[in-house]
């Protein structure tokens, strides 16, 4: 039998179940917006933009469809199929397609494709690896990489905030405060004056901020299921108080960071180090 | 039973993650990486690959990014500007994504977008027009004012 036939047991391999996890989760990603993506695409089709900058199939609004919807499907084979060379296809399918949506023209902009990027490149890097090497180590370090890429992430999000008109609250007082048709926002105009609306904007940026940059300094050097617990929450409280179409962008990191409450719990003084060492 | 083997795959990947937290961390200090990030933004970098490769880079909400979409050619009176605001990246979203052609954007009508991003201190402010063109939908072409 060939490494490609084997199957790995998913009752017994914490590494499979966190692979597994990760691929539902990025497909509910993909398909969080279903229905205004399928908007876009009508209107993409009765309003093609052309600019020199992007290649003609990078502008195809059937190019989008094709690519978006082979996207969808190898996830979903990632996420069911029991065969490790499936996962391992379907998972490089997947990381491909998503490049692509990662740079069309009607996509580009959306960070649903930049965090699901991110997410299928370590499902495909933990997808060579079930079949190789001992599951307990396996999942620490699937942990230990899966912290890194969201801290890294929210790093990201953070340094574009280190400027006046984020640490403000300017930016976001106008990105949100100002209309947006969101609980929170209509709870807040209807029961604040406007200079104290401008003030909460204030905090509330500052608060994502700090939070975004605690986490992207700090994450990655907590113990696995603390780190995982605390990007979970984090991750979803982004969402929750902002805009649930950020589920979008989240949910394929929430899958990532929940690698790590596949780490079995073991006594501190027993707790190993990560294992970055080569053989 | 499973053996350990040479996992180059996890470093590469380790790597590429501590080089682009790098690259963020540099962020507020590097002349270079705020003008790569703000040409991005506005799609002006040199080459199509060189912006591609930048796409993992995570941006989400980063930048000051403001537009102004009107008429086209525009006359400086009341009322011209039809849609201003700020948005949270990648600011010529307002023409290229979602439905935002049908709401911005009138068959046989050019109509204009300005936008400006900056990051402490490092500004960049484009110029499209969207020309209806002869085989449907919008020709958009960029001057780059600052």
């Amino acid at each position: 039998m060939s490494a490609g036939d084997v199957t790995v047991d998913v009752n017994t391999s914490r590494p499979l179940l966190a692979f597994r996890l990760a691929q539902w989760a990025t497909l509910a990603a993909v398909v969080w917006k279903i229905g205004p993506f399928n908007q876009m695409f009508l209107c993409y089709v009765s309003t093609p933009l052309r600019q020199e900058f992007f290649p003609a199939v990078l502008e195809s609004a059937y190019g989008l469809s094709a690519i978006y919807i082979c996207a969808v499907a190898s996830l979903g084979i990632a996420a069911m199929t029991a065969r490790l060379n499936q996962q391992f296809v379907a998972s490089s399918i997947a990381l491909v397609s998503i490049s692509l949506l990662c740079v069309h023209q009607g996509s580009y902009n959306d960070m649903t494709f930049a965090t699901a990027w991110w997410t299928s490149l370590w499902a495909v890097w933990l997808s060579t690896r079930l079949h190789r090497d001992e599951p307990e180590m396996l999942i620490r370090r699937a942990a230990f990489l899966s912290r890194c890429i969201v801290s890294m992430i929210l790093l990201g999000g953070a340094a574009g905030k280190w400027t006046d008109e984020y640490w403000s609250g300017q930016a976001l007082y106008e990105i949100y405060f100002v209309d947006r048709d969101f609980w929170l926002f209509n709870w807040l105009r209807d029961n604040l004056s406007p200079d104290s609306l401008r003030v909460s904007a204030t905090w509330y940026s500052r608060t994502v901020i700090l939070m975004e940059t605690l986490c992207g300094f700090g994450l990655w050097l907590l113990p696995a299921r603390w780190a995982a617990g605390i990007a979970i929450l984090v991750l979803t409280s982004i969402a929750l108080f902002s805009n649930y179409y950020l589920f979008s962008v989240l949910l394929s990191l929430i899958g990532l960071a929940a690698a790590g409450l596949y780490v079995k719990k073991i006594d501190r003084a027993d707790e190993p180090s990560v294992d970055l060492a080569l053989p | 039973m499973k053996t350990r083997s040479v996992d180059g795959f996890f470093f590469v990947i380790l790597s590429l993650v501590a080089a682009i937290a790098l690259w963020i961390v540099s962020m507020p200090f590097c002349k270079f990486v705020q003008r790569t990030t703000i040409n991005r933004f506005h799609l002006q970098t040199r080459s199509f690959a060189t912006w591609a490769i930048q796409q993992p880079i995570p941006s989400m909400y980063n930048l000051y990014n403001r537009f102004e979409i009107r008429p086209s050619p525009w006359k400086p009176e009341p009322n011209a500007i039809w849609a201003s605001g700020t948005v949270n990246h990648f600011p010529l979203r307002m023409f290229t994504f979602g439905d935002n052609r049908k709401v911005y954007l009138r068959p046989d009508e050019a109509r204009e977008i300005d936008i400006w991003s900056s990051y402490r201190g490092e500004r960049l402010h484009t110029h499209w027009v969207a020309t209806p063109a002869e085989e449907g939908g919008f020709d958009l072409t960029v001057k780059v004012i600052e």
